[in-house]
């Protein structure tokens, strides 16, 4: 029989057709800015760029790891081969059409990355990996399409700002202000890093895009840009994913055909 | 908000307007909506909403560090100092007036102050948002 | 004639048959003598610390209590073999039933086996712990004649602070269950396990450490009340898929996707395999060109679901070697599950709920611990039954060493003492051999 494909999500509408483009990992995410590896170093702020990694258990190495078919089985991360801390990226997406929202975050990482560990929070999505594989994943999530310089925030702590008023320049409150809004060149600039400390130079993550364009771009559904009661499928999942885990949790021998 | 009204009862419940800002506003412009407000007349008391802005930072590694939030600073209204703590959303103005008329007569002034003063647009309603006199919680 | 027309192949660890075509009550602790001497030795077996007596009477720390003037400077370790040959004459009913006293660690630690009869002739499974303690105690003040006023110490090094509290803090006897005490429900005694005392069990083998955590969890089902008239066949199926291999399905998908693989992997295999099997069939398919899925029997589909769920635990949290993500890995991989599908996840949304509790619950959200002090006893994880501690254990069991709880650190005297006992250590296999034994009887 042919190999099963992934179907991803219902839906008709382009927030639903945007949530199965992230999800699926064939698709390769527009690259839209290039911040360079040791300015994303910079803005999380666990190590300096060229710094050494620092490991929390020694390097795993091949035949010395205790005796499970299932290490024989799956393949380390790089970072997790090396011992390395596990450090985080925390993105805080506003309501206001944002490229993409935490939980749909929370999706596309699972289905396209290994070895990590995500998790949904009001307004902000975290992700902790390995070090040097959380490098890699952050550039990418900072260069490509579900990243908006004035709709997503890179915060570790007082995210607070997802469902504020954007500010006069389209910007997404934040209280510490980690980064500013560039009126000559129009760009979003980083002055501190995801918790607020100071950096010691400025780093440009580039021009927001419109919203017109962010509109056609979003996986929100909102009743003022594509409302989630137009879309029959995805109103008609929610309803049979609910009836039938009430079925199921009642009497799931009787579910039939359902 | 404060449980204790920010100002005496003026034995009647007075109207207040709501100007309900569509976006958060610079310290700039804030300025600039209060300044047009100022002259007025009518107006018994101004009080703004938003979002709080500390002076320094107040959690995580880079704790107790100046914030150095560029909405957060002393702004100038009719000639005095008004330190901002917030980055402003809303504004409550309690009018002083004694009939529809005069109602009617400032709320237009204020929309129009403020058409002039807040490009990003506003909402405005009248109507009572805030405390006017103590309640028992005020007695402690 | 057996009660359930389910027939299943099980598979071992490596993914190798151990058992051909039996019926699925073959595995039902009611009926699997296997499963019955797991479930009678965990109450049965109990370690005591020789050493740990020995240091706390040399220095007065008793029950997390320092009392000075009473230490007891005697040598406990040096005599184990005398201590070992007193306590098992005390606690053995009759010279030939089978109690049991083994040394290890040089004299360090013994491990007790409390006769079934003993424990036959009493309705609490504490029995194996308090005659164990009280055995322990006697001995001592007999053998090293402490005199009277000192015996309370020798009390109070072997129970800990028992019974001044109802816990036996500071004991230096341990059984792998918790006292009932501290037990959520009725029936809840074999879900109060940590993962990291199963990680220790299995010597960090996640295959087995699945099937332990599941004959535990599932038992535990049995005791609850839930695994009864039509709800048993849910907890068979369950214990048989993702606990025990069957089909050899669990290691296959894990198999397929180790080297590459993502959570979303894992479950477009599970999905095809159902499919495969015939457990799901398109529904309905809708303009845009989504599949929604059903099924005539759903306790199966939740099995899949449930080895699923432990597939991708292997995978994502295999890859990271670090098990702080088995939270957000249940949780995710059912939503996903139930997107792809239009069915609900493993146990009909619960692990998913569970999911997001135990995220909070085990990143110092809410206070500090860690994935690997989880068990079924717990206030976030206790609503889903069964299926979920095993995908627990499992993220423990192919941790590389990031937890601060760690099994060496929570579980070390747990891995000393029951480590090398093989009704522990390889539960696949001896499950199984006992499976194809009854199988002919049913």
């Amino acid at each position: 029989m042919a190999a099963y494909k992934r179907q991803f999500y219902p839906g008709t509408t382009s927030p639903a057709k945007n949530r199965r483009r992230v999800m699926d990992p064939k698709v390769k995410l527009k690259k839209l800015r290039d911040v360079s590896m040791d300015d994303v170093v910079r803005i999380m702020g666990h190590r300096n760029p060229g710094e050494d990694y620092k490991s929390i258990h020694p390097p795993i190495q091949e035949g010395k790891e205790p005796d499970c078919p299932i290490r024989k089985l799956v393949e380390p991360i790089e970072g997790a081969k090396k011992g390395d801390r596990i450090r985080y990226i925390q993105f805080t997406d506003s309501v206001y059409f944002a490229p993409i929202s935490p939980y749909q975050r929370a999706w596309m990482y699972l289905s396209r990355y290994r070895g990590i560990d995500t998790g949904t929070l009001s307004g902000r999505q975290i992700i902790e990996v390995r070090e040097r594989d959380l490098e890699k994943l952050a550039k990418e999530m900072i260069d490509n399409e579900t990243f908006d310089p004035a709709l997503t925030g890179i915060r570790g702590a007082t995210v607070h700002g997802h469902a504020c008023r954007l500010d006069e320049n389209g910007m997404m409150f934040d209280a510490w202000q980690r980064y500013i809004w560039d009126k000559n060149k129009k760009e979003v600039v980083y002055v501190k890093d995801q918790v607020a400390v100071p950096l010691d130079r400025k780093i440009s993550v580039g021009k927001p895009a419109s919203m017109a364009d962010l509109k056609k771009r979003t996986t929100i559904f909102r009743a003022d840009g594509v409302d989630m009661r137009d879309d029959k499928e995805v109103t008609a999942y929610g309803l049979r994913i609910h009836k039938l885990r009430t079925l199921g949790g009642f009497q799931p021998f009787n579910v039939k055909d359902v | 908000m404060l449980s204790e009204p920010t100002v005496e009862y003026a034995g009647i419940p007075l109207p207040e307007v709501e100007i309900f800002s569509h976006a958060l506003l610079s310290a700039e412009t804030t300025e600039k909506v209060l300044n047009a407000l100022d002259p007025i007349e009518n107006i018994r008391q101004i009080n703004m909403t938003g979002e709080s802005l500390s002076k320094n930072l107040n959690s995580g590694p880079a704790k107790g560090l100046p914030n150095n939030h560029s909405e957060r600073k002393v702004i100038k209204v009719g000639g005095r100092d008004v330190e901002l703590r917030y980055q402003v959303g809303a504004f409550y103005i309690e009018l002083d007036v004694e009939n529809e008329e005069k109602l009617n007569e400032a709320v237009e002034k204020i929309r129009a102050a403020c058409a002039a003063s807040m490009p990003r647009g506003f909402d405005l309603a009248v109507g009572r948002y805030s405390k006017y006199r103590k309640t028992l919680r005020d007695y402690k | 004639m057996p009660k359930y027309k389910d027939v299943i192949d099980l598979y071992d660890d490596n993914g190798k048959r151990i058992a051909k075509d039996i019926p699925l009550e073959a595995i039902s602790p009611l009926r699997n003598n296997a499963i019955k001497r797991i479930a009678s030795l965990t109450k049965r077996t109990v370690a005591v610390s020789l050493a740990g007596i020995e240091k706390s009477l040399k220095t007065g720390h008793v029950a997390d209590a320092l009392i000075k003037g009473k230490e007891i400077d005697i040598k406990l370790v040096d005599n184990a073999k005398k201590i070992a040959a007193s306590v098992k004459e005390k606690v053995q009913v009759t010279p030939d039933d089978d109690t049991s006293v083994a040394i290890k660690a040089d004299g360090k630690s013994l491990v007790v086996i409390v006769p079934e009869i003993r424990m036959n002739a009493g309705v609490e499974y504490t029995t194996g712990l308090t005659s164990v303690a009280s055995a322990v105690t006697e001995t001592i003040i007999d053998e090293f004649k402490v005199p009277m006023y000192k015996a309370n110490m020798v009390k109070a090094a072997v129970w800990g602070k028992y019974p001044q509290t109802v816990g036996f803090d500071g004991a230096n006897v341990k059984s792998i269950l918790d006292i009932p005490q501290n037990n959520e429900g009725a029936g809840f005694a074999l879900r109060n396990i940590m993962a990291n005392h199963v990680v220790a069990l299995v010597n960090k083998n996640a295959m087995q450490g699945v099937a332990l955590s599941s004959i535990f969890e599932q038992c535990g089902a049995f005791e609850m009340g839930d695994a009864i008239g039509n709800f048993e066949r849910s907890h068979l199926l369950g214990l048989a898929y993702q606990g025990l291999n069957a089909n050899n399905m669990l290691y296959s998908i894990v198999k397929k996707n180790g080297k590459t693989g993502t959570v979303g992997t894992v479950v477009e295999s599970i999905v095809g395999l159902a499919i495969d099997d015939g457990v799901i069939r398109v529904k309905e398919t809708l303009p845009s060109g989504y599949k929604i899925y059903t099924t005539k029997d759903l306790p199966l589909w939740n099995a899949y679901a449930a080895v699923g769920q432990v597939a991708a635990v292997m995978v994502n949290i295999g890859a990271a070697r670090a098990a702080q993500g088995v939270p957000g890995t249940v949780l995710y991989y059912n939503d996903l599950l139930e997107h792809e599908t239009g069915l609900p996840g493993t146990d009909y949304g619960r692990s998913a709920g569970v999911g997001v509790g135990m995220s909070f619950f085990s990143h110092s959200i809410y206070g500090g611990g860690g994935p690997g002090l989880f068990h079924g006893n717990h206030v976030v994880t206790r609503q889903s039954k069964g299926v979920l501690i095993p995908a627990v254990t499992a993220a423990n069991c192919l941790d590389g060493g990031t937890q601060t709880f760690s099994p060496e650190a929570t579980s070390g005297l747990i891995k000393e003492v029951f480590g090398d006992m093989v009704e522990f250590r390889t539960p696949m296999q001896i499950v199984g051999a006992e499976a194809k034994k009854v199988a002919k009887k049913i």
